[in-house]
């Protein structure tokens, strides 16, 4: 009889020694229960001889009886480390609706995320992405984009003149009112022909309210090369919106003055907050101008090095900011400097 | 600009075909920026023409009136305390629910106990002049019930043009320029402006020339005027007030308004003085320091370069500006000289910048007004004032400085460029239709080649090369109806600028593997911020015209803008982590030359990137596990940065917890802990890093890489021991790493992996661990030859660095 009790525990512990050795996890479970079932269940091996022990002496019942119950608890044990191992085991207890636990995670700003998508845009219709000093001399913010001293186009811009002891002392610097002066250090650098982009930090000396800054970013592109025409200029500007809002977006084109350009267009686009039927952002008129552009005036090639009989070509200004502000729905300029980390963990 | 559809009418009828809305479009589409255009009446709605049926004295209260008011469809009973209001006239109504020009809404009220339905309107409260003595009496022939508006003639629709679209075109500064325009763009025939003449305008021959003298002809190149007598000063007929209004312009008396109307149709400003102090007229600059009292009361000291209009002794008028207040008309004026002169733009602008005046003539002298208008304006002043002031009698000759000097501008137009520029085909009948109907005269017609001659009032700044040809045909054309057309440009590999793509490279690793937050900050700062640091600013670069107090100054770096950032976050964040990449502004010569033309540099400007840390805890080590894995991020590889104490330490800054960062020889920047003294003075409650770095030794380091070559894998294996020892706190790791690594050519590596201070070790010690690579190229090393070597590094320890040894193996 004790024999026996031995050679089940044995074997039992062989079965299942093979059974979880076994390469595969095919009916794993089922199998588990099955040889559960032959040697712990009611009718199993372990249970006949326990029935029979009421047969036996006292000693002999309490010898064996102690020996069965030790070997019972021993397979039990094992059975369920086994069934643990497949099944998770307490495991179960877990509640399963618990969140996940955050990672921090950073933010880019939102300037720099549609700048980084235009920037594919234009990479790839092949433009350069150049920049320039914010800090600038007059000369190359104004005088070499046609825009003299006394020229009252002087006014459209409110400009911050900076002091600067090794400069005579009516020539100011300025910090740049646009990302144009640009264009020209780009054609004496790389001549023509040319397609480049220049998005950057621009300022002017304007009191800051929700829909006011002195400080915002612009996104300059230029082409030049033989024959340029009106029409190309045209061309370029709906494909890049297209680019810009992934769908066809009304706009109209109409003439606007620029000293460094001539002709000089503006191009509106239907407003995106009120879909054009008019609203406090496109001033009731339904309309919201997105891009100001023009052929280069030759003045400003010849400034460049540039042949303007050779050359001709077309530049365009993007108001970065105001993009985004339509993009996100935005209602104050101020955020965007504001550091305030609520409007920056949006994006 | 306010331009009045009744006044373009005059010129032009285009009522039958525009519609204001349609007006405006085109406008917009062809010539100039429309803001937008009201209906003149929209402001008088609900204010009606009553009659004054009966006056009562109010019962209650001495100084008011109650009037019966007859409105037409009812009679109103209205409380009024103005004391001309008599029983028969005709008066200003506003019913109930009106709104008044000066924002004023008319309620039904009871003042004193009686009720009253509205409002009898005095001018001001209409916005129609300055009177408030009493209320508006109109004609008696006003119709009760009729709207003001139409009684006044103010059914008007006003256009109002953005200004900035106008600052090259001195010729649409009036609203014939408009009308040219309009009929350019629309087939409706543009009448010629003497046209709308009314008057025959006799000079006596028996009078005289005036005695006109003007100095510097560059400054004038034209001045005339004329005389004038027996003048009545008075209030201007209604239309003409009604025309200036509608403009914007508010009525003065009859002499400043002909003056004023004639600006608003031709775009010429024009003069009147009172002629009784003038026998002469000498045009000169002033005098330094020569000062002038203006019409609007105030006194200017002016300098030799702004001009003046003298009668010889003293300033009338400062040129092209304001005129003088004595020799301005007033009630009693009998005798007038009407002065029509042209002003050289540049200096007119200068003078009105400097002197801080812009006038409604200034902003037209400074855009170069065509010197022709001239002779016209004045000729129109004088058919207005024979039809306004019937008796009065001119008593001079018109009396000029010089002739009109025209320059004729002839361009060269080749159709077969203006197709390609267009880059469409343009009808040559309709590029000749375009320009004749703007007043482009076109001289001579050769196969594709034309001449065309500019007309004067285009031509003193305007247009003067092909390429506004060409803007002038394709306006008129539109350029919405011009069919896009896809460049052919020949393919080329676009230059790589290396910053961005370093810039996205940086920005992505900072926010996506190490997890801060990028902010932008202003470029400028202010003295209080840097005081409260104790940053001296002496050199720093400052702007000539600051808008406040908090940015004055070009920001030297990052970290003052990124303080405050911290602030505005503290109460709100339990960690603030964030980065900066952005420009300073220093006050030496930088290597971008200022022109091209002469040899003169900007400061240098260069980026900075600024990583800053605040919370509740130290934050120095997670900055520098921040900087470490940036750094092993960006170059793709594993390499220590070496972390140093520094000489000069910022004032604000925590010294025994700032550290000079380097990799390899480069320097690349700082980090500062912010201390105690300094956050409190700057209100931040936080543990504060900052990690200041340079941008241009970042990219260097990536430029290294570019020479990057794969290393071969080593042959024989290495061996490895550990090493672990108490030295003096004060001993810095990177000496005795840098020792270890040097002291024997078969020590490949030295890595840390464990420093301890604290139980069990005595307070002036640390205990630090290391792994030692031992390999060689060319044999496996024995262990035996090894242990010698590490014996040795033991030794060398222990007398250079007094290590005591734990645990070696």
């Amino acid at each position: 009889m004790k024999n026996k009790l031995e050679q089940i525990k044995n074997q039992a512990f062989t079965d299942l020694h093979d059974l979880m050795n076994k390469k595969t996890s095919l009916n794993l479970e089922e199998n588990l229960r099955t040889l559960r079932i032959k040697y712990l269940g009611r009718k199993g091996e372990l249970s006949q001889i326990l029935r029979n022990l009421k047969d036996l002496s006292v000693t002999e019942k309490k010898e064996l009886g102690a020996l069965a119950n030790s070997i019972k608890k021993d397979l039990e044990a094992v059975f369920k480390e086994k069934e643990d191992e497949i099944l998770g085991g307490n495991s179960k207890d877990y509640d399963l609706s618990l969140p996940g636990k955050e990672i921090k995670t950073g933010h880019l700003h939102p300037l720099t995320l549609i700048q980084r998508d235009l920037e594919d845009i234009f990479k790839s219709l092949g433009f350069s992405i150049l920049e320039g000093p914010e800090l600038e001399s007059d000369y190359y913010n104004f005088e070499a984009l046609n825009i003299s001293k006394h020229h009252p186009a002087r006014d459209m811009q409110d400009t911050f003149y900076v002091n600067w002891e090794k400069n005579k002392k009516d020539e100011k610097l300025v910090m740049r009112t646009h990302t144009s002066p640009v264009q020209v250090r780009a054609m004496q650098t790389y001549g023509a022909p040319l397609k480049a982009i220049v998005p950057g930090k621009v300022f002017r000396n304007e009191a800051i309210d929700a829909s006011h800054e002195h400080t915002f970013y612009q996104l300059e592109g230029l082409m030049i090369d033989k024959d340029i025409s009106i029409t190309n200029m045209i061309a370029l500007m709906k494909e890049l919106l297209k680019g810009i809002f992934k769908k066809e977006v009304p706009v109209r084109i109409r003439p606007g003055f620029f000293p460094f350009v001539e002709p000089g267009i503006e191009l509106d686009i239907s407003c995106q907050l009120c879909g054009g039927e008019g609203c406090s952002v496109c001033k009731q008129s339904g309309w919201l101008e997105l891009f100001p552009a023009g052929m280069v005036h030759p003045k400003v090639l010849e400034a460049g090095g540039i042949d303007s009989k050779k050359y001709s070509g077309f530049a365009f200004g993007l108001g970065l900011t105001r993009l985004v502000m339509m993009k996100y729905h935005i209602n104050d300029i101020r955020l965007f400097n504001s550091g305030d980390l609520r409007f920056l963990e949006q994006f | 600009m306010f331009i009045s559809l009744n006044l373009l009418e005059d010129f032009i009828p285009l009522r039958k075909k525009y519609k204001a809305q349609n007006l405006a479009l085109d406008l917009t589409m062809h010539t100039v920026e429309i803001e937008g255009y009201q209906n003149l009446a929209d402001k008088y709605k609900q204010i009606v023409i009553g009659e004054v049926l009966e006056v009562k004295k109010h019962p209650q209260a001495d100084r008011l009136n109650i009037a019966q008011v007859d409105v037409a469809k009812e009679k109103l009973s209205i409380v009024c305390g103005a004391n001309n209001l008599e029983k028969g006239q005709k008066v200003a109504v506003a019913l109930v629910g009106a709104t008044l020009p000066i924002g004023l809404t008319i309620t039904e009220a009871e003042i004193r106990g009686e009720n009253s339905k509205g409002m009898i309107c005095a001018e001001d409260e209409l916005g129609l002049g300055d009177d408030h003595n009493g209320i508006l009496v109109l004609d008696k022939k006003a119709k009760p019930g009729l709207s003001l508006a139409k009684h006044l003639g103010l059914d008007d629709i006003i256009i109002e043009i953005d200004n900035k679209s106008l600052s090259n075109r001195p010729d649409l500064w009036g609203h014939y320029g408009i009308a040219r325009e309009i009929a350019a763009f629309s087939d409706i025939k543009l009448k010629d402006y003497e046209e709308i003449f009314k008057s025959e305008i006799k000079i006596g021959e028996d009078k005289n020339n005036l005695n006109i003298k003007v100095e510097d002809n560059n400054l004038c190149p034209y001045y005339s005027a004329i005389k004038v007598k027996n003048i009545k000063v008075s209030k201007s007929p209604l239309w003409l007030r009604n025309r200036l209004l509608a403009s914007g312009i508010k009525p003065i008396n009859n002499l400043v308004d002909i003056s004023n109307y004639v600006m608003i149709e031709l775009g010429q400003p024009l003069h009147i003085f009172d002629a009784k102090d003038i026998d002469k007229i000498l045009v000169r600059k002033a005098k330094e320091a020569e000062k002038i009292e203006l019409l609007d009361k105030t006194e200017k000291e002016l300098n030799s370069n702004n001009l003046l209009i003298t009668n010889g002794k003293k300033p009338l008028a400062l040129a092209g500006i304001m005129g003088g207040l004595d020799s301005a008309v007033n009630d009693d004026t009998n005798e007038i000289i009407i002065e029509s002169a042209n002003f050289e733009a540049v200096n007119i602008r200068k003078s009105s910048l400097n002197l801080g005046l812009r006038t409604d003539a200034s902003s037209r002298y400074e855009k170069s007004l065509d010197v022709n208008l001239c002779p016209l304006a004045l000729k129109r002043v004088l058919d207005l004032m024979i039809q306004i002031i019937p008796d009065l009698e001119i008593d001079s000759q018109i009396t000029t400085s010089s002739d009109i000097k025209n320059e004729i501008k002839v361009i060269d137009l080749d159709l077969k460029w203006l197709n390609k520029r267009i880059g469409t085909e343009v009808d040559k009948k309709r590029v000749i239709e375009i320009l004749t109907s703007l007043g482009f005269k076109i001289e001579s017609d050769e196969d594709e080649k034309l001449q065309v001659k500019v007309p004067s009032y285009r031509a003193t700044k305007d247009v003067s090369i092909v390429e506004d040809l060409l803007e002038e045909v394709s306006r008129m054309i539109g350029y919405d109806n011009l069919e896009p057309a896809s460049p052919s440009s020949v393919l080329e590999v676009p230059i790589i600028s290396q910053n961005n793509k370093i810039i996205e490279q940086v920005k992505n690793i900072l926010s996506k593997d190490v997890n801060l937050t990028e902010v932008h900050n202003y470029s400028f700062v202010g003295t209080k911020q840097l005081n409260k640091l104790g940053i001296s600013y002496d050199n720093y670069l400052t702007l000539a015209n600051p808008l406040t107090e908090h940015h004055t100054m070009l920001r030297q770096n990052l970290i003052v803008n990124i303080l405050e950032n911290v602030k505005v976050n503290q109460a709100r964040f339990k960690d603030i982590e964030i980065f900066e990449l952005g420009e300073v502004y220093l006050n030496v010569s930088g290597k971008l030359q200022q022109s091209n033309l002469q040899k003169s540099y900007l400061p240098h400007q260069e980026k900075r990137l600024a990583i800053c840390l605040a919370s509740d805890n130290e934050q120095l080590e997670k900055i520098k596990d921040i900087l470490q894995t940036f750094v092993n991020k960006l170059l793709n590889v594993k390499k220590e940065l070496s972390f140093q104490a520094f000489e000069f330490v910022p004032a604000w800054a925590n010294k025994q917890k700032s550290v000079l960062v380097k990799y390899d020889f480069e320097d690349l920047g700082y980090i500062y802990t912010l201390n105690k003294k300094t956050a409190k003075d700057l209100g931040i409650k936080k543990e504060t890093v900052i990690s200041e770095l340079n941008f241009n030794a970042i990219k260097n380091l990536l430029k290294k890489q570019d020479d990057k070559e794969y290393i071969s894998l080593p042959k024989f294996p290495a061996l490895e021991r550990d090493l672990a020892f108490l030295v003096d706190k004060k001993v810095p790791y990177k000496d005795l790493k840098d020792d270890m690594s040097s002291f024997h050519k078969w020590i490949e590596n030295v890595e840390l992996f464990d420093v301890y201070q604290g139980e069990n070790i005595d307070d002036a010690s640390k205990s630090l661990a290391f792994h030692v690579k031992y390999r060689l190229q060319d044999r496996t090393l024995e262990s035996k030859e090894v242990d010698e070597v590490q014996t040795e590094l033991i030794k060398y320890l222990q007398e250079k660095y007094k290590a005591k040894i734990r645990d070696s193996k």
